[in-house]
C-alpha cells in the first residue's frame, strides 16, 4: 500500500485532485482494489477473445474522459487533439509494418555504474510522463455501463491497452516538442542572419552611453523588429516605438510578440487611435506618432516610457516631424529618457545636425541582392498619344523584353510604378490584351481605391510559368511590401497631394520623384533575389531629381498641428524647433484659420472651443462639426456623418461605371448632396444589419459597388467619436444601459457564444491564406465568385468562409444596438427638420467653404456645371458626386424667380437662391468640389459668414467680402439679419454653456443646468429651422476684385458717414455685449465680430430711408431714422414696454423721443415720454375693446 | 500519509507505473530543493551552445502544464505557439546528471537521465548501442 501511494501520488495537491476528478466516489481503498481485480480478470478473458478486431478508435469516448480532459496536456477539441489522432493512426500503421507489438516499458531494470539501464528501451529516452493516477484507478474511471448490456458490445479496455495508449501520447508530445524546437531554432537563426544582428552589442552599448542615438538602415535590415527586442533584453521595460502608420503598429507588434515568444501574452502590444492591446504587463508598445503626441498633451514628460524609438523618421510625415521637435525638447528636460531615431540610409546628416552631432550614428547595411539598373528614357514624341493621353507602349515593350530575354522557368514578378489611377488603367488595358495572347502574365492593379479583396490578390502566387504584373502607385514603395518581385519598371512620376494655404486647395499633381524614392523603387526588385530595374527616364534626368521628397510639413495644412501645439503649452508655433520649419506663410495662414474657427483669440490664446477641438483627435472642421452636433439633439447623426466623411468613400469606381451597380444604388442618392448620400448608404447598410439577414450585407454592398469595409470603419469611428465626445463631457444624459429582460439576455448570450466560436474557427483557419492565382482570374467577374462563397457559407460556416468582419460586428452590436445606431441616422434621413439641422451643423463646421453657381450653368448632367469659391473661380462638381448626376437640384426654377416692379436688376430675383458648401477643394486635372451639399443662400451666409457688411438700411449685404445680397424689401432684410444675429448669439451662448469648464458640481444644479440647456437647444433648433424657411426676395452676386475696391465707404470723410456713427456705442441690437465701434478701415460701425453696419458705399438716392417716415411697430410713432437707428429705437421701446407691463414704469424715466406723436385716436399731436405714450395708447385700446364688447 | 520527495527516490524500479515514469535523482546546483517551482522563471542559457531563452518554470512539475510530470529538473516555458491556458509547454533543457551544467535539449540527450553532449561522449561505451548512435548524432548536429 505505501508503495503504491509513493508511486502515484507525487504531491499532496495532486492526490487531492485526482480523487475529485474521479466520477465515482470510493469510501475505502480496499473496496476499490477488490472491485478492480474482479473486473480485470473478466476483461482479460474477453479481450483475448476478440483481440484481433481491437481498435482504440472504438474507445474514443472512454479515452477522452481519461486522457483528454481540460486538465490534461492535450485537451479535447483543440487542434492538438485532432493532430494527435492523425499521428496515432500513422503510428499504428508504421508499427504494424515494423511488427512491433507492445510498447510497454519493461518492469525491472538492472542499472550500470552510470545508473542507467543496460538494456535499451525507447521509453527510457523520454524525460516525462503524464500526470495521471495509477492505471487501475484510471480504468475505474471509465463510465461503467451496466455489464449485462455491454456483454454483447465491445469489451472494456484493459490495463495494458491503457498503458500502451499512454505511451503513444508520450511519443506524440515528444514529436510536438521536436517540431517546436525546429520552429524556434529556425526563428532564432533567421533573426541572427539579419544584418542588424551584427550591431546588437554596439546598439545596446550606445544606448547606455548616450541619450540620443541614430540607427540608419535600409529596408530589410531588421531594425524595426529587432531593436525593440534588443532593448527589452538589455533590461528596458517601458519601451515605446512610434510608427507613421497604424497598420505597421499592429503588424510589428504581432511580429515582435511572435519573435519574443509572446504571441499570446501581452509583453508586446500596440496602441493606435481608438485601439490598443496594451496592458499593465506590456513592455514594448508600438504606437502611432499621432498618439504619442496626444499622450504628451496629458502627460507632458511622457512619464510612461523610459525609452522612445522613433521609427521611419526619414519619411518626414507631419506628425513625425512634430514629434521629433517635441522629443528634442523633452530630452533636454528629462535626462533619464533615451531616444533612438531610426531611419533609412537617406539624409542621415540632417538628423545628425539636428542633434548638434551629439547623437552617434550606427549605420546598418541593408539586405538587398544586386540590382541591375537600365535607363530606358521615353522619347519625347512617344510620351503622349495623339489624343493627348499617356502612351502605354513603352511599358508594354518592357514586358516583351522580359518575355524575350528571361526564361519562363526563372521565376520573378514585375512591378510597375505609375503616378496615378488613370495611368494604371491605361497601361493595364494594353498589358492585359498582351497577356491574354501569350498567357504568361497575370495583371493586377494596385492602388488605394481598390477594394481590400482586390488589393489582397497581389499577395497570391502565380501558377508555374506565369508572372504577376503588378501595376501600382507609390503605395507599393513603402506601404505594401511585395516579395518575389524581380523586375521593376519606374515611371519616375508620382502624384502628390499638395496644399495651397491661401486658397485652402488640395492639389493632386504629378511630379518627378526624388532620387531617394527612385532608389526605394529600385530596391523593390532585390528583396528575394537579384533583380532588374528599368527606369523610364534618362540618367541625366535622374541626376536632376531632387535628392529627397518635400517633407509633408511643407505641403499640408498645419491647422490641427498648430492648435495641438498651443494646447500642449507651446504658445508660439513660429519658434518651434522643427527639423525643417514650414514656411512662415503657412503658419500664419493656419493661425488665421484657427481664429476664424473660433479656436484662438485675437492674441492667439486658446479659446474654450479651441481647447475642446485640440482634444478631439480629428481635423478641425470635423471637430467643430462634432462640437456643434453635441449641443443639439442630433448628435448621433452628426457622429455618423463625421465618421462617413473621415473614411474613404464606400462608393467604388464600379458603382459609377457598372450600369447594374448604378441602378441598384440609385435609391441611395440624396439630392441634398454627397454627405447626405453617404449617410443614406450607411443607413441602408445598417438596415440590412438590423435584420436577421445581417450577413447578407456583403452581397448587398457588392451589388451596389460599395466597399463594405468602409461601413465597418464608419461604425467603429462613429463609436470612437462618441467616446471622444463623452470623454470631453459633451454627451450628457446618455443612458447607454438599456433594460433588457432576462430572456433577451439569454438569447444574446447564446448568440455571443456562437459568434465567438465562429471567430475562433476563423482564426484557426489561418485567416487569409495565400492562394495560387489562375490565369485569367484577374479579369473574372467578382460577382459569381462571391455568390458561390455565400452559398457555402450558409451550409457550413467554418474556417475561411466566415465573414469575419460580420462576426466581429455582431459580437459588438446586438440587434438592439444596431437598431439604435440606425435610429440615430434615420430621423435625419426622413424628417425635413432634422435633415436641415444636420446640414446646418455640417455647414457650421465647414464654413466658409461656400461655392456659388456660375450664371451660365445649364444644369444638364451632360455638361460641366461650374461653381466659384471665394479663392478659386470655375471649379467643377466631382463626377462621382450626386450633383454631377443630378444638377437640376441646384437649378433656380423659372417659376421661383419673380419680376418686382420698380426693382431694377439684371439678376434673377427669388427667395430660393442656393449655395453649395463643400468639404474639400481638390485639384487633379480639374478643380473639383468634393462632398458638396446645397443650402439656402442668404440664410446660410448670414448665419455663418465671418464678415457681414451692410449698407444703411440693410437692403444690401456683402458676405465675406465676395457675395453681395440685394434685398427687395429693406425691412425684411433687416429682420432677417437681426434674426440671424440673434440665432448666432443664442447658438454661441449654448455652446459656451456646454463647454463651460466651471460646471456646477451638485447633482441638483447639474440637472437644472441640463434642463435649461435642453430648453435653449429646443428653442434654438425650432427657430433655426424657421429661419432657413424664411421667404425673402433677393438677388445674389459674386463681387470681383475690382468691386471690392469701391464697395466700402471708409471713414476718411466725416460727413460721408451715417448719423449713427456719431455715437457708435449706443444700444447694440445685434450683439448686446459687444461694444460697437467705428470700423477703422471699412467705415460704418462694427456691431459684432462678424458684422459691420453701414460701411457699404451707396449712391445718394438710396439713402431715401432717411427722408421717409418710419413707424415703430411698438410705440407706433413715426421717425426719420437709419436702419440701425430704427432697430435701436425698437429695442429701447420694447424694454420700456416690458418695464411698464411689469408695473415698474415709474422707474423708467428715460425719454424715448422728443418728437411729437400724432395720436390717430384723439387726433392730436402729443408731447409725451415713451411710457406715457404707451399708457395713452393702451387707454385707447381699452376703450375700443369696451365698445366692441358692448 | 507520508509525503515523498520525488527527488530522493531511487531509480531502481520502474515497475508498472503508468507513463514509464522513472524517477531519477535530480541535481540542482546551488539551489534549495523545492519539489515545485511556481515563480515566473528567468533566463535559461545552455552551457554548451549558449542558446538563451526565457523559462517560465523548472522542476518536475510545472504550474502551467499540470498534465505533465518530468523525470528531471526540467526548464520549460509555456508553449509560445498556442494561446495561454492550453496546458502545453515547451521544454528547453535540464541540468546534466554528470557535470550538473544546464544544457539545452539539442546539446544533450535523455536516457533515463540527462547527459550533456560532452559527458555522454566521455561515457559513450556505457550506453546501449541504440543510444550510442544518438550520441554520435549529437556530435554531428553540433558541427552543422
Amino acid at each position: 500500500m505505501p508503495k503504491e501511494k509513493r508511486r502515484f501520488s507525487r504531491s499532496p495537491s495532486r492526490r487531492k485532485r485526482s480523487r475529485s476528478r474521479s466520477p465515482k466516489k470510493h469510501n475505502s481503498k480496499k473496496c476499490e482494489s477488490n472491485q478492480f481485480e474482479e473486473t480485470e480478470s473478466q476483461e482479460r478473458k474477453r479481450a483475448t477473445k476478440i483481440n484481433q478486431e481491437f481498435s482504440f478508435e472504438d474507445y474514443k469516448k472512454d479515452l477522452d474522459t481519461l486522457f483528454f480532459t481540460d486538465r490534461d496536456v492535450i485537451k479535447k477539441s483543440t487542434p492538438q487533439y485532432e493532430e494527435f489522432w492523425k499521428f496515432f493512426n500513422k503510428y499504428q500503421l508504421m508499427r504494424k509494418k515494423q511488427g512491433i507489438n507492445s510498447w510497454i516499458p519493461p518492469k525491472t531494470q538492472p542499472c550500470n555504474k552510470l545508473g542507467i539501464p543496460t538494456v535499451y528501451h525507447r521509453s527510457f529516452m523520454i524525460n516525462f510522463g503524464l500526470n495521471l493516477p495509477p492505471p487501475d484507478k484510471l480504468l475505474s474511471r471509465i463510465p461503467s455501463v451496466d455489464y449485462s448490456e455491454r456483454k454483447s458490445a465491445r469489451p472494456r479496455l484493459t490495463r495494458e491497452q491503457l498503458m500502451e495508449f499512454h505511451q503513444i501520447i508520450l511519443l506524440y508530445l515528444e514529436f510536438l516538442q521536436r517540431e517546436k524546437m525546429v520552429k524556434l531554432k529556425k526563428l532564432r537563426e533567421s533573426q541572427q542572419k539579419l544584418p542588424i544582428a551584427q550591431f546588437k552589442d554596439e546598439i545596446v552599448k550606445a544606448v547606455f552611453e548616450k541619450q540620443v542615438i541614430i540607427i540608419a538602415g535600409d529596408t530589410g535590415c531588421g531594425k524595426s523588429t529587432q531593436v525593440p527586442q534588443y532593448l527589452l533584453q538589455a533590461g528596458f521595460s517601458r519601451i515605446a516605438c512610434t510608427q507613421p502608420r497604424r497598420i505597421a503598429c499592429i503588424a510589428l507588434s504581432k511580429r515582435v510578440a511572435y519573435e519574443t515568444l509572446n504571441e499570446f501574452g501581452s509583453t508586446v502590444g500596440y496602441q493606435i487611435r481608438f485601439e490598443k492591446s496594451k496592458t499593465q504587463a506590456t513592455r514594448i508598445v508600438f504606437v502611432t506618432e499621432g498618439l504619442v503626441l496626444r499622450q504628451i498633451s496629458t502627460d507632458p514628460t511622457l512619464s510612461d516610457y523610459d525609452i522612445i524609438v522613433l521609427d521611419e523618421v526619414h519619411e518626414r510625415h507631419l506628425a513625425g516631424d512634430f514629434l521629433l521637435g517635441v522629443m528634442k525638447c523633452l530630452v533636454q528636460s528629462r535626462k533619464d529618457l533615451k531616444l533612438i531615431l531610426m531611419s533609412a540610409t537617406i539624409n542621415i546628416g540632417l538628423f545628425q545636425q539636428y542633434f548638434q552631432g551629439q547623437a552617434p550614428v550606427i549605420q546598418v547595411p541593408g539586405r538587398l541582392f544586386p540590382i541591375q539598373v537600365q535607363y530606358k528614357p521615353i522619347a519625347a514624341e512617344e510620351r503622349v498619344t495623339k489624343t493627348g493621353k499617356m502612351n502605354p507602349s513603352p511599358y508594354l515593350r518592357i514586358l516583351q523584353l522580359i518575355d524575350g530575354k528571361y526564361k519562363i522557368d526563372e521565376r520573378g514578378d514585375l512591378l510597375i510604378f505609375l503616378s496615378g489611377m488613370n495611368e494604371i488603367t491605361t497601361v493595364e488595358e494594353v498589358v492585359r490584351e498582351y497577356a491574354q495572347q501569350n498567357q504568361r502574365w497575370i495583371v493586377l492593379p494596385l492602388h488605394s481605391t481598390l477594394s481590400v479583396a482586390e488589393q489582397d490578390k497581389v499577395f497570391d502566387y502565380p501558377p508555374e510559368g506565369v508572372r504577376k504584373c503588378i501595376i501600382a502607385t507609390n503605395i507599393a514603395e513603402t506601404s505594401i511590401t511585395l516579395d518575389g518581385v524581380r523586375f521593376v519598371v519606374d515611371s519616375g512620376k508620382v502624384k502628390e497631394m499638395s496644399h495651397d494655404p491661401i486658397s485652402k486647395l488640395q492639389r493632386l499633381q504629378e511630379f518627378w520623384i526624388s532620387r531617394a524614392s527612385a532608389e526605394q523603387r529600385k530596391g523593390r526588385a532585390g528583396r528575394t533575389g537579384p533583380g532588374v530595374c528599368f527606369r523610364l527616364y534618362s540618367e541625366k534626368e535622374y541626376g536632376d531629381f531632387a535628392a529627397y521628397a518635400t517633407p509633408e510639413i511643407q505641403r499640408v495644412p498645419l491647422d490641427s498641428m498648430i492648435l495641438q501645439m498651443i494646447s500642449m503649452g507651446l504658445p508660439d508655433a513660429r519658434l518651434f524647433p522643427f527639423i525643417e520649419p514650414p514656411s512662415g506663410d503657412a503658419v500664419e495662414n493656419s493661425i488665421t484659420t484657427l481664429k476664424e474657427k473660433g479656436a484662438l483669440t485675437i492674441d492667439e490664446k486658446l479659446t474654450t472651443i479651441g481647447k475642446c477641438l485640440a482634444g478631439l483627435p480629428v481635423d478641425i472642421t470635423l471637430g467643430k462639426m462634432l462640437l456643434m452636433g453635441s449641443i443639439f439633439g442630433q448628435v448621433e447623426a452628426v457622429l455618423a456623418l463625421a465618421a462617413a466623411l473621415s473614411v474613404q468613400t464606400p462608393f467604388t469606381n464600379r458603382a459609377y461605371r457598372d450600369s447594374d451597380c448604378e441602378s441598384a444604388r440609385k435609391d441611395l442618392d440624396s439630392d441634398h448632396g454627397d454627405p447626405l448620400t453617404l449617410l443614406n448608404a450607411y443607413k441602408a447598410w445598417l438596415e440590412i444589419k438590423a435584420t436577421n439577414q445581417g450577413h447578407t450585407s456583403r452581397k448587398w454592398c457588392k451589388k451596389r459597388g460599395l466597399e463594405e469595409q468602409r461601413f465597418y470603419e464608419m461604425t467603429k469611428l462613429r463609436q470612437q467619436f462618441r467616446h471622444i465626445l463623452s470623454d470631453a463631457g459633451l454627451l450628457p444624459g446618455q443612458d447607454s444601459k438599456q433594460n433588457t429582460s432576462s430572456s433577451q439576455r439569454a438569447v444574446r448570450h447564446g448568440q455571443l457564444q456562437h459568434l465567438r466560436s465562429l471567430k475562433r474557427d476563423f482564426i484557426r483557419s489561418g485567416q487569409r491564406k495565400r492562394k495560387v492565382l489562375k490565369l485569367g482570374e484577374d479579369i473574372e467577374d467578382m460577382d459569381d465568385d462571391d455568390d458561390e462563397e455565400n452559398g457555402e457559407q450558409m451550409e457550413m460556416p467554418t474556417g475561411a468562409n466566415i465573414d469575419i468582419k460580420d462576426v466581429e460586428f455582431r459580437l459588438q452590436h446586438d440587434q438592439s444596438t444596431v437598431r439604435s445606431l440606425l435610429r440615430g441616422v434615420t430621423s435625419a434621413a426622413t424628417s425635413h427638420q432634422d435633415l436641415m439641422l444636420l446640414k446646418l451643423i455640417l455647414a457650421s463646421g465647414l464654413s466658409p467653404q461656400v461655392a456659388m453657381a456660375d450664371e451660365f450653368n445649364n444644369y444638364k448632367s451632360t455638361s460641366d456645371q461650374l461653381f466659384h469659391t471665394r479663392a478659386k473661380p470655375f471649379t467643377a462638381l466631382h463626377p462621382m458626386g450626386v450633383f454631377a448626376n443630378h444638377p437640376e437640384a441646384l437649378q433656380l426654377l423659372e417659376h421661383d424667380t419673380i419680376q418686382v416692379p420698380g426693382f431694377v436688376t439684371k439678376l434673377p430675383v427669388s427667395s430660393k437662391h442656393q449655395v453649395l458648401m463643400y468639404v474639400t477643394l481638390l485639384e487633379t486635372n480639374k478643380l473639383y468640389l468634393m462632398n458638396a451639399f446645397r443650402m439656402p443662400a442668404a440664410q446660410t451666409l448670414l448665419l455663418f459668414s465671418q464678415s457681414i457688411d451692410t449698407n444703411g438700411d440693410f437692403a444690401r449685404i456683402v458676405c465675406d467680402s465676395w457675395l453681395e445680397l440685394q434685398f427687395v424689401d429693406a425691412a425684411a432684410a433687416q429682420s432677417l439679419l437681426l434674426r440671424a444675429c440673434q440665432l448666432r448669439y443664442r447658438w454661441n451662448d449654448l455652446l459656451m454653456l456646454r463647454l463651460d469648464p466651471n460646471r456646477p458640481l451638485r447633482e441638483k444644479d447639474v440637472q437644472k443646468l441640463e434642463q435649461k440647456m435642453k430648453r435653449m437647444q429646443k428653442d434654438l433648433h425650432y427657430d433655426l429651422i424657421a429661419f432657413t424657411q424664411t421667404q425673402t426676395l433677393y438677388t445674389i452676386k459674386r463681387l470681383l476684385a475690382a468691386d471690392l475696391k469701391i464697395i466700402y465707404r471708409g471713414c476718411a470723410l466725416e460727413d460721408a458717414g451715417i448719423p449713427d456713427e456719431k455715437n457708435p456705442s449706443e444700444i447694440n441690437p445685434f450683439w448686446p455685449e459687444f461694444l460697437a465701434v467705428t470700423h477703422p478701415r471699412k467705415g460704418g460701425i462694427q456691431m459684432a465680430d462678424f458684422l459691420v453696419y453701414g460701411c457699404l458705399e451707396e449712391p445718394d438716392f438710396t439713402q431715401d430711408y432717411l427722408s421717409t417716415p418710419w413707424a415703430c411697430p411698438i410705440c407706433e410713432l413715426n421717425f426719420y431714422l437709419t436702419g440701425l437707428g430704427r432697430l435701436r429705437h425698437q429695442v429701447q421701446c420694447q424694454k420700456t414696454k416690458e418695464l411698464m407691463e411689469e408695473g415698474q414704469g415709474e422707474q423708467a424715466e428715460t425719454s424715448v423721443s422728443q418728437t411729437g406723436y400724432f395720436c390717430p385716436d384723439c387726433r392730436s399731436t402729443l408731447e409725451l415720454t415713451g411710457i406715457d405714450l404707451l399708457r395713452h395708447q393702451k387707454k385707447h385700446q381699452q376703450e375700443k375693446s369696451k365698445v366692441e364688447e358692448d | 500519509m507520508e509525503s515523498i520527495d520525488p527527488v530522493k527516490q531511487e531509480p531502481i524500479d520502474c515497475d508498472s507505473e503508468i507513463g514509464g515514469l522513472s524517477p531519477v535523482e535530480i541535481v540542482k546546483p546551488n539551489e534549495e530543493k523545492k519539489p515545485e517551482q511556481i515563480e515566473e522563471g528567468g533566463q535559461f542559457q545552455c552551457a554548451l551552445c549558449g542558446w538563451s531563452e526565457r523559462y517560465h518554470g523548472h522542476g518536475t512539475s510545472l504550474p502551467f502544464a499540470r498534465g505533465i510530470v518530468f523525470n528531471e529538473d526540467a526548464y520549460a516555458m509555456r508553449d509560445p505557439f498556442v494561446p495561454y491556458g492550453q496546458n502545453l509547454y515547451f521544454f528547453l533543457g535540464a541540468p546534466c546528471s554528470g557535470c550538473t551544467r544546464l544544457v539545452c535539449a539539442n546539446c544533450s540527450l535523455f536516457y533515463f537521465k540527462r547527459f550533456c553532449r560532452e559527458c555522454a561522449l566521455q561515457n559513450v561505451l556505457h550506453f546501449p548501442a541504440e543510444v550510442q548512435k544518438k550520441i554520435h548524432e549529437l556530435e554531428t548536429n553540433k558541427s552543422q
